[in-house]
């Protein structure tokens, strides 16, 4: 067999493909060097810009990151230059001596046929250079798949996006508060106003000139200032007569004694005056008294949104500042991961809800709602375990639906996020887009299921409030609006129903019961006009308290799924395509928490179908043998591979 | 709560050095690596490391270009900065018992 030697083997020139390795050698020299100039001058950036304690260590975190994204980039350009290299010494190893092999040199006088072909001497050397080249050749492949894996970590995005402040303004934002000459001017004349309401006044008069533009960007970066805003407002006479500040103290005080629907109703008037009037000097007022609005029922929801932002900005100040009493007393006394944990867990979540832009459920291309949105955080009160409501999506003439979700025991500031976001889940089930939800946690909720849940002053509480929300929303009737309870947040929504709560549908949900009082549902106001849904799942630890005999402050009233005139769904299965589940039955301790978690599962698919009016899955009951000795035998049809109980379309 | 003035030169030099290292790694990863990639092609004919050359080169760029944005998006960045900025609160740290 002759032996082939391919061109490269006799061309190429010794030393020729390593000056080649030398340019990505450069190449990652260069690289070195951009990283080694990225940390030194953000280093310095951030000495120029104040940026110490929590600025310095997130820039440095991003640093580290980016760093080590440099460093992978320069190895791999290192890595590639070394394969070329090496090929470069089996090409100087072994084609000279080709060459002299291919190329004979012939004998003096001999005019005869040439020597023959020198294939076995040849074959050494052409065998080491072809595995030569194919080494360099899957050396070079695995570093361009690594360079292929680096960029799909989004470096772009990593990097300016977050890690390196390319957008300075942000790492300003939230770690070094700058002003320009107009904004030093006010802060100049803040650091001299008199502490206590007229200083409060003065502080306002001197933010009025702000544009709500600027003066909500300038309470973000000032959370020191906005903290000056809490208070609320004077008797309307101390205002400008007309003014939007004589006009709603006006009718928050005219109103505080007439029944919630009502003043709710006036405070709706006073402000859709000021918005046809003045929709800046209304968005001023919001941004000015953040206290009063942000949680005012009747209060347009634009201006509580606004109102939150500037009290999340101070909650997260708070939580800040607390983080160095927290650090402190770590250092110094026993280490509390607790309280480090919930810091830090509040500052995470506080950060999102400011600077987040999250997708917004309910756009639709060509429609004129935003594809992209800030958290929209409809009340807000970060005391004790915090209390806050979110709304996802964009409630708009084209809006159909209109769900609100009550959490229950155990709910708070810290595991808000999870629960707004199965509601975040629920908008987007609808293939219309055209669903809001909101999750309402605004009452403090049981702390434990044992020493707290059986108690109702929560739901009692609650459920008035609950009730006063869903006006202030000011829903238009032709919505179809669904209130959602979880666990206790049931015990609210059914007291809230029975305080006469306005919606289409009520949904329980391993509900701990209708309502204190509630025995049936002509203990509601609105009787059977109001649809009402409930479902638990079998061995749910919920089934202990539901339907529980109630004395004084405590139980809930009766087991929603055992009522008349309340339909009962199943919570069936979980999704099949779950792993971690695979089809199975819902039940047992989890079950409590699964029935509003597990995307895809019956009870996930019931409180969509209820939400958008789709199709739902009723109850169907199990099977218990007879046994005259005993309890029987009781099997549940979900625990049948393939059950599907009866389904209704319900609206 | 301390207050200090923004070097705004500091800034403005940091701002021209980033540039400089991007317009140093365009012609060393982006161009340079190009060129040497094309030219193994030339130089190993019909040799499999061939092959792999030009796509070595392409991630190279894409990856350069990454970097290249992010060091633009920097010296960008300060510049605003210092166009922009004349004090700054420093909230946090010392002052506030950190």
């Amino acid at each position: 067999m002759t032996i082939h030697v391919n061109r490269w083997m006799k061309e190429a020139q010794p030393g020729v493909v390593g000056s080649r390795a030398t340019r990505l050698a450069d190449a990652a020299g260069a690289v070195n060097a951009a990283g080694t100039r990225l940390a030194e001058v953000l280093a310095e950036a951030g000495g120029v810009l104040g940026w110490v304690s929590d600025g310095a260590l997130e820039a440095r975190r991003h640093l580290t990151r980016a760093d080590g994204q440099v460093g992978r980039f320069r190895d791999l350009l290192d890595e590639a230059a070394e394969a070329l290299r090496t090929l470069d010494r089996s090409i100087g190893e072994h084609q000279p001596e080709i060459h002299r092999l291919l190329n004979p040199r012939p004998l003096p006088g001999n005019r005869g046929p040439g020597p023959p072909f020198p294939e076995a001497e040849l074959r050494p050397h052409v065998d080491a250079l072809a595995l030569a080249d194919r080494t360099a050749r899957d050396r070079l492949q695995n570093v361009v798949g690594q360079l292929r894996a680096l960029g799909a970590t989004n470096l772009e995005d990593d990097w300016v996006g977050t890690a390196v402040p390319a957008d300075v303004g942000r790492l300003l934002g939230k770690y070094g508060v700058v002003e320009d000459d107009r904004e030093r001017a006010i802060l100049d004349k803040v650091m001299l106003l008199p502490t206590g309401p007229r200083g409060d006044a003065e502080l306002r008069a001197l933010l009025a000139e702000l544009t709500p533009e600027e003066l909500a960007d300038f309470l973000a970066r000032h959370p020191d200032v906005a903290r000056r805003l809490s208070g609320g407002l004077s008797p309307a006479s101390v205002y400008a007569p007309g003014s939007p500040e004589a006009a709603l103290a006006e009718v928050l005080d005219s109103t505080k004694n007439l029944p919630p629907k009502e003043r709710i109703a006036a405070i709706r008037a006073a402000f859709a005056r000021m918005m046809r009037e003045d929709p800046q000097r209304a968005a001023q007022l919001a941004l000015l008294y953040p206290e009063v609005v942000g949680n005012l029922d009747g209060a347009p929801l634009e201006l509580r949104m606004v109102a939150n932002r500037v009290k999340v900005g101070i909650a997260l100040d708070d939580e800040r500042a607390k983080r160095v009493d927290v650090q402190r007393a770590n250092q110094e006394f026993e280490p509390n991961a607790k309280a480090t944990a919930g810091n830090d867990k509040r500052i995470t979540y506080y950060e999102k809800l400011l600077y987040e832009e999250v997708k917004n459920p309910t756009y639709k291309p060509g429609s004129e709602r935003p594809e992209t949105m800030s958290h929209q955080v409809l009340f807000f009160d970060g005391a004790g375990d915090g209390r806050i409501a979110e709304m996802w999506g964009t409630l708009d003439a084209n809006t159909r639906n209109v769900g609100v979700f009550v959490p229950g025991t155990t709910a708070d500031m810290s595991n808000f996020e999870s629960d707004s976001n199965k509601m975040r889940d629920v908008a987007l089930a609808d293939p219309n887009r055209d669903t809001v939800t909101v999750t309402w946690l605004g009452v403090d909720m049981p702390d434990a299921i044992v020493p707290d849940a059986p108690f109702n002053h929560y739901a009692e509480t609650g459920g008035p409030a609950l009730r006063d929300f869903m006006w202030g929303l000011d829903v238009p009737a032709d919505k179809r609006t669904t209130a959602i309870g979880h666990s206790y947040g049931g015990a609210v929504v059914g007291v809230a129903d029975r305080e006469g709560l306005e919606v289409d549908n009520v949904l329980h949900i391993a509900s701990a019961g209708a309502g204190k009082g509630v025995d049936s549902v002509d203990d509601y106001p609105s009787g059977t006009a109001t649809k009402r849904y409930s479902m638990t799942a079998p061995g749910d630890p919920i089934g202990l308290v539901q339907g529980a005999p109630h004395a004084g402050r405590i139980g809930h009233g009766a087991d929603p799924d055992e009522m008349d005139g309340v339909v009962h769904l199943d919570t069936g299965r979980y999704d099949p395509d779950d792993p971690s589940h695979d089809g199975e039955m819902i039940q047992g301790r989890d079950a409590h928490s699964a029935v509003t978690r597990a995307r895809g599962s019956t009870a996930w698919n019931n409180m969509v179908g209820v939400v958008t009016g789709g199709e739902v899955t009723l109850y169907t009951p199990p099977h218990t043998s007879y046994n005259p000795y005993g309890p029987g035998e009781t099997t549940y049809p979900y625990e049948r591979p393939g059950f599907e109980g009866p389904k209704v379309d319900i609206e | 709560v301390g207050k200090i003035t923004v070097d705004k030169g500091k800034l403005r030099a940091g701002a021209a050095r980033v540039d400089e290292a991007a317009k140093n790694l365009e012609g060393a990863a982006g161009l340079g690596v190009a060129q040497a990639m094309a030219a193994v092609e030339d130089d190993l004919p019909e040799a499999v490391t061939a092959g792999v050359a030009i796509e070595l080169s392409r991630a190279v760029a894409e990856v350069t270009a990454d970097l290249m944005s992010a060091l633009q998006g920097l010296a960008e960045g300060l510049e605003a900065a210092a166009e922009n900025f004349h004090t700054v609160d420093v909230v946090y740290g010392e002052a506030a018992g950190g």
